[in-house]
């Protein structure tokens, strides 16, 4: 309880969650929720939110990850990248109905291995976090061009049951156990106060015993562990994979992030603040994309071409706010 | 007769109410070597950033060769013929010797306007065998020696003309055979007429180099001698002889038990060499030196953050590999490091979670923060160490320098450490929170605990301490107690010279 009155304390996640309603009432008759009455109402909103929820759950779960790398003071923005070559390499083990049993844990590995992987750059290395992982974009990438030669592979859908994933019920699961559960956990733990610390002053963090590389490879693992999460989602909307699948998707998330009210220098940042930071995201794209099925030709242009000039718009508006709203103790 | 070179009167400086300098005079003649001494924060940097344009003074006058002068800016005093070397040089590590040489010059062009290098280089080579060395100007500034660059500086400073050098702390960073070749240097530079003032903790170089030696002692100029005709243990004398008598708590009893923290031939190579020291429960032992005797480093390597080379460490009796600052926590060795806002605080984290960072483990169940009982421990802290501040959401950088500290020493001390290692506690706060973390500091050792005490402040550290262990270069120079414990001592085996 204690947890709720947190939040519902905190103005940044206010402020987000009521410029996320304003977003879906202004949408929301353009997404096809009819007001003729009120059962045709509720219906027709329960199933915009549920489709919402259903595509938004991937990208929760990944700003769950980015979250924290931010929070260390770093970045991943190879993450669309190692999506999609755990995709690939699930879709590589083409053993169809086994698939539960092989490619299912080898993905969970592979995306664990290029989180590690990831992580012992930054913190080993110590290559800055923004090369390190633009480099493993590329590294990644190439090898899901190598694995996949030109071709789109795809026999996720005819794996009993791991459609389910990709349903509103499914990603609610996703978000309740990683968000929900972990995310309580988490904001509670020894770990974020470790974290922050380690992202607000790095060389105080090591003097103050914080096993500082030992947390970004943790973190960055993390990430992978994350990353096969949302692959598993996402195959299980779209069934099939493709070398240049999820391209792009890092950006998102990061935006989604920083919306959401985390500080890219580090030393804080919100799992809440970043859901909600995705759910904007989410009902602008849905709201776009109803508005060009419904009103055509308003403009000159496809209207759903305006989803990145807003993209960008909310984002620099985001971080200006949370600027205004800055100036309060990044630790709570 | 001419005008001396340089003439100081009455010039004073304070910041915000501090008076760093009193006024005072000085004159120095064209061609001699004034030497200037003091301890730590007795006003010398001051005196250097106001003859270097970096400050302006509040009263007085400069006057340069009877020609009264004003520096707004580095450059201004420069142009006029005055050149500092700082302690930290400062250069553009990624641009060749030449270009750095040059830097701020207008370089010899082609006829098709691009930079003519060769002429560069041997504008450059010329530059440097006018000072009587030889280096590949070619070569990166960065693949020099600290002893190099700093010839690349003097170089470049005598090129510009100077006619005062101002050189700040020259030899901390260089060998012996380096500071012999620095020393040669900057004699045949003043034959050549060039007039110098030497700043430097190390009374055996002044004492090689200088006419005339001037000692400051708190923002105040106490004495210059003729260098002939003067002692090490006069110059000593000047450094350190105070008026006032600080009251130092004593409530514990003087009684030691078994050695807690036992150092035997620790040794960092360019660190430290070869220590031994042994700290007993409810002791209180002092480690004095000069900055840059490798204290803090000493301190920072028993708390795991550096690797050693050769020697052991013991904690309370027990071997510790020196594996870490987090199992030395767990071992009950705490560090509390010398600068507060870089090693010890993120100045933006609540009072509250400042303080309960370093009880983590024992606050925590299941890996979670357990919040009811932080809470209680984050108050119990603040009142027992007195930290004032509106409550445990205040951001710790809001608070004051005294403050922090005593945050910082809370956070730490409330793990009950057997073994306490402070560096430099009371640099930057108030009297009144100086006398606490003193009461604290004593009421340490009265509760058994071994604490070794790391300060420049000398009447602190020996007022504070049972004991004293003086550093000097990176080696125990000397153990002083009773009643060889005198400031006087400290100042000269701090300075490699012998104990009377």
């Amino acid at each position: 309880m204690r947890f709720i009155s947190q939040i519902a304390s905190n103005q940044r996640v206010n402020r987000l969650l009521l410029v996320l309603a304003v977003e879906l009432f202004l949408f929301a008759p353009v997404c096809g929720v009819q007001f003729s009455s009120f059962g045709a109402f509720q219906s027709s909103f329960a199933s915009l939110i549920s489709d919402l929820l259903a595509q938004a759950a991937p990208m929760i779960v990944l700003s769950v990850g980015m979250t924290l790398v931010l929070m260390t003071g770093g970045i991943d923005l190879s993450i669309g990248a190692m999506v999609a070559l755990i995709a690939a390499v699930m879709a590589r083990i083409d053993v169809d109905y086994a698939l539960w049993s092989t490619a299912v844990p080898i993905g969970l590995l592979c995306g664990l291995a290029l989180g590690f992987f990831n992580g012992t750059l930054i913190a080993r290395l110590d290559v800055p976090p923004i090369i390190a992982t633009l480099g493993t974009l590329f590294l990644f990438r190439g090898f899901c061009e190598i694995l996949l030669e030109g071709q789109e592979y795809g026999q996720f859908l005819d794996v009993p049951s791991y459609r389910w994933f990709g349903t509103p019920s499914g990603g609610l699961l996703l978000v309740g156990v990683i968000l929900g559960l972990g995310g309580l956990w988490f904001s509670f733990s020894r770990v974020r106060r470790e974290l922050l610390m380690l992202g607000g002053n790095r060389v105080a963090a090591r003097y103050a015993g914080i096993p500082v590389f030992r947390r970004i490879v943790q973190v960055y693992t993390l990430m992978g562990g994350l990353a096969f999460v949302a692959a598993v989602c996402l195959t299980a909307r779209n069934g099939s994979v493709s070398a240049s699948s999820f391209s792009g998707m890092e950006l998102q998330v990061i935006v989604a992030v920083v919306l959401g009210g985390t500080r890219v220098e580090g030393g804080n940042g919100s799992l809440v603040g970043s859901a909600i930071g995705v759910l904007m995201i989410a009902v602008l794209a849905e709201g776009l994309r109803g508005a060009s099925m419904f009103h055509s030709d308003l403009l000159p242009f496809k209207i759903q071409y305006l989803e990145y000039v807003l993209m960008g718009g909310l984002l620099i508006w985001g971080v200006w706010m949370n600027r205004q709203v800055g100036g309060q103790d990044a630790s709570h | 007769m001419p005008p001396p070179l340089l003439r100081l009167s009455d010039i004073s400086k304070s910041f915000g109410g501090v008076e760093a300098l009193k006024p005072f005079s000085l004159e120095l003649e064209a061609g001699t070597v004034l030497g200037l001494v003091g301890e730590n924060g007795a006003g010398k940097s001051t005196l250097i950033k106001l003859l270097s344009g970096l400050h302006r003074p509040d009263g007085g006058q400069i006057a340069l060769a009877g020609r009264p002068c004003s520096f707004g800016s580095p450059k201004e005093a420069l142009d006029a013929g005055i050149a500092t070397i700082q302690q930290e040089l400062e250069y553009a590590s990624h641009l060749t010797v030449a270009e750095n040489l040059l830097l701020g010059e207008t370089w010899p062009r082609t006829f098709f306007g691009g930079v003519n290098w060769r002429s560069l280089y041997a504008e450059a080579e010329q530059r440097l065998r006018d000072f009587g060395i030889e280096l590949p100007v070619r070569s990166l500034m960065s693949r020099l020696t600290a002893a190099e660059k700093q010839e690349v500086a003097i170089a470049g400073a005598l090129a510009r003309r100077a006619r005062l050098l101002i050189l700040d702390e020259p030899t901390a960073s260089l060998s012996e055979p380096e500071v012999a070749r620095l020393l040669t240097h900057l004699k045949r530079l003043r034959d050549q007429g060039v007039t110098l003032i030497y700043v430097s903790h190390r009374l055996d170089e002044i004492f090689e180099i200088t006419d005339r030696i001037a000692v400051l002692r708190d923002g105040e100029l106490v004495a210059t001698h003729e260098t002939k005709q003067v002692s090490a243990g006069q110059i000593v004398h000047d450094m350190v002889g105070r008026p006032l008598e600080q009251v130092y708590p004593r409530t514990r009893s003087g009684q030691t038990g078994e050695v807690l923290l036992q150092l035997d031939g620790l040794t960092r190579a360019g660190m430290f060499e070869d220590v031994s020291l042994s700290v007993r429960a409810g002791e209180i032992v002092g480690l004095a030196g000069l900055v840059g005797a490798g204290r803090s480093e000493l301190a920072r390597a028993v708390y795991g953050l550096y690797a050693t080379d050769r020697g052991t460490v013991r904690i309370c009796g027990r071997q510790w590999p020196l594996s870490g600052p987090d199992r030395a926590l767990r071992r009950g060795l705490v560090y509390i490091p010398e600068e507060r806002k870089r090693q010890g605080l993120v100045l933006d984290h609540s009072l509250g979670s400042s303080l309960s960072i370093g009880l983590r483990d024992s606050l925590s169940r299941l890996g979670v923060i357990r919040p009811r009982r932080e809470q209680v421990k984050v108050q119990e802290m603040i009142s027992r160490y007195d930290i004032r501040a509106t409550g445990p959401e205040q951001l710790i950088g809001t608070l004051s320098g005294g403050n922090q500290q005593k945050a910082l020493l809370a956070r730490w001390l409330e793990r009950d450490p057997q073994v306490i290692i402070l560096d430099e506690p009371t640099r930057g706060v108030d009297v009144g929170a100086k006398a606490e973390i003193h009461a604290v500091i004593d009421r340490l050792a009265a509760a058994g605990k071994a604490v070794l005490f790391i300060s420049s402040d000398l009447p602190e550290v020996l007022g504070m301490s049972d004991r004293v262990l003086v550093m000097n270069r990176g080696t125990i120079e000397t153990e002083l107690r009773g009643e060889r414990m005198t400031e006087h001592n400290v100042m000269l085996a701090a300075s490699g010279l012998d104990i009377e």
